[in-house]
């Protein structure tokens, strides 16, 4: 179960030694292969999403015409 | 001492098809930006040929000016467009040369960032190529932070036009109820607004046609323009 923000880990040796030994553990799981995003995935997932602003989905591209 | 070098559409138009075709797999993802993207505005409106918004009279004097490279870009960082011309970047002229022409590949503007241009873009169809060019709306942003920030004389001129093409573009789109699009027209507006407060105020002729224009529209299909009319075109009402 995940700990509530507001409850706050000891400062203490022991806890600290966990901690590191904590990120150490999610670094090493992170280089597995599948548990990380390669660029070519990101940029397929972030072509699919399509143009997004903060302030508006523009789902249509306007066209325009020249001679 | 050399003769001035001479810019205009159709050397634009050239530059474009050049490259278009030099690169057809990178060309698709860049944006036309800067002084070749408001010529774009400024011969769209030419052929539009709106007798209330004309393309604004230029000297020979400004029309020296008008242009003073080729082409600008966004799509690209310069290393990668170094890469890419097989070219260096000039610092002095902020330009790297390619087959005869001044090609710009700008990373960050004063408010455009890659981001905005890639989001807010326009498909351009001619006789034999297709671009891409930078919304009016986020060029009009632009060039008023450039004015506001900076002494070029261009950038007066290419504001001209911008302000001339969006005033004929926000009429001739409510001209033609079949095809107006209410929720891009509007998020138009409002970003024209966001740049310049009184857009929508000083120009009575521009207002008149506004407002008529809007009166004919059907309030169903069309409530979201007759809504905003109501809070942001002075002097409207049903």
């Amino acid at each position: 179960m995940l700990r509530p923000g507001h409850i706050r880990l000891p400062k203490n040796e022991t806890a600290e030694a966990a901690r590191a030994a904590g990120f150490e553990r999610k670094q090493r799981w992170k280089e597995l292969p599948g548990n990380r995003y390669t660029p070519e995935e990101l940029r397929a997932m972030s072509a699919e999403v399509g143009p997004i602003t903060m302030r508006s989905v523009r789902t249509k591209r306007r066209v325009m015409h020249i001679t | 001492m050399p003769l001035p070098k001479i810019y205009n559409w159709e050397r634009v138009r050239s530059a474009l098809k050049l490259l278009a075709a030099r690169f057809p797999d990178d060309f698709p993802t860049w944006v036309l930006i800067g002084g070749g993207a408001c010529w774009f505005y400024r011969e769209s409106l030419k052929q539009a040929d709106d007798q209330d918004f004309p393309v604004p009279k230029c000297t020979v004097e400004e029309e020296q000016i008008w242009l003073s490279k080729d082409v600008d870009f966004m799509g690209l960082t310069v290393v990668e467009a170094e890469d890419l011309f097989q070219s260096p970047f000039k610092p002095e002229t902020h330009t790297i040369s390619f087959a005869g022409l001044e090609v710009d590949f700008l990373e960050e503007g004063l408010r455009l960032t890659m981001r905005d241009a890639l989001t807010s873009v326009r498909e351009v169809r001619t006789d034999d190529f297709v671009f891409f060019v930078l919304a009016p709306e986020t060029l009009f942003a632009e060039k008023c932070a450039l004015l506001a920030n900076k002494e070029r004389p261009q950038d007066r001129l290419h504001h001209a036009v911008l302000v001339q093409f969006l005033k004929h573009e926000f009429c001739s789109d409510l001209e033609s109820p079949d095809t107006l699009d209410s929720d891009d027209w509007v998020l138009r507006a409002r970003d024209v607004k966001t740049t310049d407060l009184q857009f929508f105020v000083n120009d009575n002729r521009f207002k008149q046609r506004l407002a008529h224009a809007i009166g004919a529209l059907n309030s169903d299909k069309h409530k979201r323009i007759k809504h905003w009319a109501k809070n942001h075109l002075p002097g409207y009402a049903e």
